[in-house]
């Protein structure tokens, strides 16, 4: 009867074990997990990054010095710079964000009536106006403000460069060589592509010529104006 | 900064870029330009012939001249660069040793005062003597606001070269202007010329100087 009573215990302390193994077993079978993962789609966008394609947060673009002069400061005399540099490439993204084709084109931020200022504002100049001869050296046309000066954007001299896996430049072109107008040239293509373009592609731009005329007698200082460049779908 | 938003129901982005130019202080020049302002890279001033002379040429038989024209105006520029005044003054590029040169070994002088020039009173060898007279000659302001006032030409009484190594050509005052461009035109020029020299072609470089007092 002893030798009975504990072999039912040690099958009744075997049979507990195998009861625990069989619900740890079970238990782990309800721990699976499912991974999940969305790709959001993209958008067109433009940007200014660097040769790392990290985004520059303050882009800049510096026109050359100039002097003090008592004439117009134009044609080879005028300040020039260089928008899109390796360090500073004006990209565009279409994730198939725009199927039928985009524009990018750079206008003043402030608008038709934004002007070149100094750092307390006391000193300004003009990006749009036309009049004189040459052009931009006196005020006049359309926004007579006071203000004398003509902002010359020249895409032809730019490249277009693309980024991506499999996409390419094809049907996508520089925007024509023009001058800011006030209220007849509030903005420049820089660049067009066409419905027939990739609708997947990144592409940079690097060198478009630009040239400010200076009005006579404009005083020294460090002037500044902000542009905006804008990606559009068609 | 990358803004979204849209303009005609398409899908748009921007980015700003700011544009940045700097315009230099100008300095204090003379500059000799046509009517159209520009720079004359190679201003030259003939004072005419004259036929050899066993006599010395001299006063109103003197080779003569006009500095500053139309075509070739004396410009003084003042871009805020000397505020207490200016002059713009005139003497040979090469110092008191110079001389108007032809050929080789051919010489006159340009600052002999004795006899208007018609001795070596130097004695470096050779006679003669320059004259530059502006106080007949014409300023005019070449600028948006600026005006003459306060800007004098040279006196008469120092426009000789046996008196003065340099010649005065204008003076502006510390009330003039401080922004301003203005050209000088005009200016009566004449060279005695020794008695017996060679005929040749002479020439003498001389340099216009504007200096902040």
């Amino acid at each position: 009867m002893l030798k009975t009573g504990i072999r039912g215990h040690i099958w009744a302390i075997v049979a507990g074990y195998i009861a625990i193994m069989l619900m740890a077993t079970i238990a782990y079978a309800a721990n699976t997990t499912d991974l999940t993962q969305t790709i959001n789609a993209g958008t067109l966008a433009t940007d200014i990054r660097d040769d790392s394609r990290v985004t520059v947060a303050s882009p800049s673009v510096a026109f050359s010095a100039s002097t003090f002069s008592f004439d117009c400061l134009s044609g080879g005399s005028r300040p020039s710079g260089t928008f899109g540099t390796n360090t500073e490439r004006i990209y565009v993204d279409n994730p198939g964000a725009a199927n039928d084709g985009w524009t990018l084109a750079l206008a003043a931020t402030g608008g038709a009536t934004d002007q070149w200022e100094n750092g307390g504002v006391t000193e300004t100049y003009d990006f749009n106006d036309p009049s004189g001869a040459p052009a931009g050296c006196t005020d006049g046309g359309g926004d007579a403000d006071g203000l004398a000066g003509q902002l010359s954007v020249d895409p032809t001299t730019g490249t277009i460069n693309t980024d991506c896996g499999s996409c390419a430049s094809t049907n996508i072109s520089l925007g024509s060589a023009s001058a800011f107008n006030q209220g007849v040239t509030d903005s420049i293509t820089l660049l067009n592509a066409a419905l027939a373009s990739d609708n997947i592609g990144r592409w940079y731009l690097t060198g478009v010529d630009m040239d400010q005329t200076i009005p006579a007698e404009q005083p020294n200082d460090s002037y500044t104006i902000n542009m905006t460049l804008t990606v559009t779908a068609l | 900064m990358l803004f979204q938003g849209s303009r005609l129901g398409h899908a748009q982005t921007m980015r700003t870029i700011e544009f940045r130019a700097t315009i230099n202080p100008g300095a204090l020049l003379t500059d000799i330009r046509d009517e159209n302002g520009r720079s004359i890279l190679q201003p030259v001033l003939d004072l005419g012939g004259v036929i050899n002379s066993v006599q010395c040429r001299a006063n109103e038989n003197s080779l003569k001249g006009t500095l500053g024209s139309d075509s070739q105006r004396i410009y003084v520029d003042n871009p805020k660069a000397a505020f207490d005044g200016w002059t713009l003054s005139i003497s040979p590029a090469s110092g008191k040793e110079a001389k108007w040169e032809g050929r080789e070994g051919y010489y006159f002088d340009y600052n002999d005062s004795g006899m208007d020039g018609c001795i070596d009173d130097d004695n470096d060898g050779h006679a003669g003597l320059l004259r530059v007279n502006p106080s007949q000659a014409e300023v005019k302001s070449d600028c948006l606001e600026c005006s003459n006032n306060e800007i004098s030409v040279g006196s008469l009484n120092e426009q000789s070269f046996g008196e003065s190594d340099s010649i005065t050509l204008l003076k502006a005052s510390k009330s003039s202007d401080e922004l301003g461009s203005w050209y000088l035109t005009g200016v009566e020029v004449n060279q005695s010329v020794p008695a017996g020299q060679e005929g040749d072609q002479y020439k003498l470089d001389l340099v216009l100087t504007a200096a902040a007092t």
